[in-house]
């Protein structure tokens, strides 16, 4: 059995700076209003998580395509903005966890990816390995550990359910 | 002398029970489609039942040791205890035991030749006790820990001190105890007046397709119940048993499990006349729906797979299908086909107010937990009084015993304690009242009964649903060969420790009638 390498995604993710805003603005509202849906929102990320899935070996689709042709009837989710403001916090946790020492093997990796692999190492929330991530924010919001909700948004854009770098945990492939 | 017309025929009429519905914070054993995946790790259930236990640890640990003298603190993390400092701390206890199934000595040995059969105990002396918890775990040494029961997988806090050889010595030990019940304080003090009680039914282990049959215990059995046998006081008796609940093993195991163990001298007798049309049972399902048609005609039964049952063998059993038992499960809606474990909330008739809330299950967690004591000073039934204060039913799940990967919640753990604690196939009867006081001044009351194998015992158990007493009922036909060698000449008695108190009497025996005549 080839041992497996390590997985640093390499594709661009394109946000588009004009629209960035709006589209952020709208998110807001989105994810707000379905607040109490979380199970619709739970069962909506899995229809659109399956369709990845199954192309892992390829390239990614453009993320707003597919979306579209998924669910017609809901609207698009938004893209995720790597520099956003509001993952501003989160990244400076993430730095003080490796005590601002600078990474090591991050090729590829950006600030969002440190941002969620240190939401999958935190015990608080339970082990990582095996289900998505948007899973076991579900699960630790539902049990009351208050898990940040900046880190569903992340998982709730259209980069965050269509690349298993976002979706999946970090040992994904790996274990 | 009475002339027939001046006695006056007695008309019987069932007691009756309702099944309450379940509320929703129940936790339901079933597996359906949104718990199914198989994907998830096992440590997720750990991780539950820590983070749902640890609360109840904690307010029973500080009511416990607030007021000692050390002023011991609670350290939040295992790893963070400081040495020689008096602290209690909260985690999962894991045994470390040699004698464990271990995957890596399975591996290793010598394949050439025939496995060697499984331990019946893993209990040994060179057993090392830790606890553990999100951070990392830590061994406890101390006397105290010898003379409780301590199982892998229950959440305790220990209080003591870091020795110097990075152990903890443990001065003291708490467990959740009990939590508190359902549906309010029940008064158990009117056992006055009992004769419009209502009284349920449990047997376990049936058997039937077994080398030994027991068809006529089993026949005396349907015949009681339904009220065919027996003079005026046995139907009447029968008559107030209002429901019936069978905890397990209601078929034989498969003829594969022979093959390890010793066939007994009885089995080895029955199987000599192997093809005789009389022992042998192609289709044991037909016979069983056969006793069951008869019983569900005139009461409601509940069924629980067990471990011997043709269903799934990982923890919680999947109940039946419905159509499994022909007529008796397909045409009669009070035929329940319930999971393993389950819980019943039972409602009476008589007095709508008397709820009862049952949990029932058919042995396997007892019999896992029972491998880790050792035996002469530990019984079952300490061993099942101490789940309920462990607030869990299967600690060892999924350690040593297979149990389905859960991610959500932990089903396992008893968040309310039940009335009425039933586990069936075990080899002798028990019963147990506990009474416990919480630190709100509630009183707890649960009792817990352990049924006999009817194959071996030829017991019906029924309790009380308003007070709770329990009987036993024994069929017993001269000259049937049971367990062993002997044959049985009278009932014995069930053994008890010194412990427990005796607290049923089996109360009547129904020899066989038709025997009599061929007696000596």
């Amino acid at each position: 059995m080839k041992q497996g390498k390590l997985k640093f995604a390499s594709s661009k993710h394109t946000a588009s700076a004009s629209g960035a805003k709006k589209a952020l603005a709208k998110s807001k509202s989105v994810v707000r209003s379905n607040a109490e849906g979380t199970t619709d929102i739970k069962e909506e990320a899995k229809k659109i998580s399956i369709k990845p899935r199954s192309s892992s070996n390829s390239s990614l689709p453009e993320p707003s395509k597919s979306d579209s042709n998924d669910q017609p009837s809901l609207e698009p989710l938004p893209h995720l903005n790597i520099k956003d403001p509001r993952w501003r916090k989160l990244f400076a946790d993430a730095k003080a966890k490796r005590n601002r020492q600078p990474l090591i093997h991050c090729t590829g990796q950006n600030e969002v990816h440190q941002i969620l692999r240190v939401f999958d190492l935190n015990y608080d929330y339970g082990p990582c390995i095996g289900v998505t991530r948007l899973e076991r924010w579900e699960r630790a919001q539902a049990m009351g550990l208050n898990p940040p909700l900046e880190i569903r948004d992340i998982l709730l854009t259209s980069e965050g359910v269509a690349d298993e770098s976002y979706s999946e945990c970090v040992f994904y492939g790996e274990v | 002398m009475k002339f027939p017309s001046e006695i006056k025929p007695v008309r019987a009429t069932r007691a009756a029970t309702t099944v309450l519905p379940l509320p929703e914070t129940t936790q339901n054993f079933l597996i359906r489609k949104g718990n199914k995946s198989y994907k998830h790790q096992y440590s997720n259930i750990y991780f539950l039942r820590l983070r749902s236990l640890r609360q109840s640890v904690e307010e029973a640990a500080l009511a416990k040791w607030k007021n000692l003298s050390g002023k011991p603190v609670m350290v939040p993390r295992v790893l963070d205890v400081i040495n020689s400092q008096l602290c209690y701390i909260i985690g999962t206890v894991y045994l470390h035991m040699p004698l464990k199934p271990n995957v890596m000595i399975d591996i290793a040995r010598d394949h050439s030749i025939p496995p060697p059969p499984p331990p019946t105990k893993f209990y040994s002396d060179n057993d090392s006790i830790m606890l553990e918890d999100e951070s990392g775990r830590i061994r406890l040494v101390g006397e105290v820990l010898k003379g409780k029961n301590i199982v892998t997988g229950i959440i305790i806090g220990v209080l003591g001190a870091e020795t110097a050889e990075g152990d903890f010595k443990v001065v003291d030990i708490c467990f959740p105890e009990l939590a508190p019940q359902a549906f309010g304080e029940i008064d158990l003090e009117d056992a006055m007046d009992t004769d419009g009680d209502e009284w349920i039914g449990f047997v376990s282990g049936l058997e039937v397709g077994k080398t030994t049959s027991i068809d006529a215990q089993l026949q005396m059995l349907t015949e009681y119940l339904t009220g065919e046998e027996g003079g005026e006081d046995d139907q009447l008796s029968a008559a107030k048993i209002s429901r019936l609940i069978i905890a397990g093993n209601s078929l034989a195991p498969g003829a594969l499990a022979e093959r390890i163990e010793t066939p007994s001298y009885a089995e080895r007798k029955a199987r000599k006349k192997e093809l005789d049309p009389k022992t042998f049972t192609p289709n044991p399902i037909y016979d069983l729906s056969a006793y069951l048609l008869d019983i569900a005609r005139v009461m409601p039964i509940h069924i629980l797979p067990g471990p011997g049952d043709p269903t799934g063998t990982m923890m919680p059993q999947q109940p039946f299908p419905r159509g499994i038992f022909g007529d008796a499960s397909t045409r009669f809606s009070t035929f329940h086909l319930e999971s393993n474990p389950a819980y019943i909330n039972i409602a009476s008739t008589s007095q709508p107010s008397c709820k009862r809330h049952i949990l029932v299950n058919s042995g396997q967690p007892l019999d896992d937990m029972f491998k880790y004591l050792p035996t002469p000073p530990v019984t079952r039934l300490s061993v099942l009084e101490s789940t309920l204060r462990w607030r869990h039913m299967a600690p060892t799940a999924p350690d040593t015993l297979w149990c389905h990967p859960y991610f959500v919640a932990d089903p396992f753990v008893i968040r309310e304690t039940p009335h009425l604690y039933v586990v069936g196939g075990q080899p002798e009867f028990g019963t147990n009242l506990i009474t416990d006081e919480t630190q709100i001044g509630r009183r707890i009351k649960s009792r817990i009964v352990l049924v006999p194998n009817f194959a071996k015992s030829g017991m019906l158990v029924v309790v009380n649903a308003k007070t709770l007493e329990v009987r036993c009922v024994n069929f017993a036909v001269d000259g049937m060969m049971t367990a062993e060698d002997d044959v049985i000449s009278e009932e014995t008695q069930p053994l008890y420790s010194q412990e427990e108190p005796k607290l049923a009497v089996p109360d009547f025996t129904m020899g066989s009638d038709t025997m009599d005549s061929q007696q000596d």
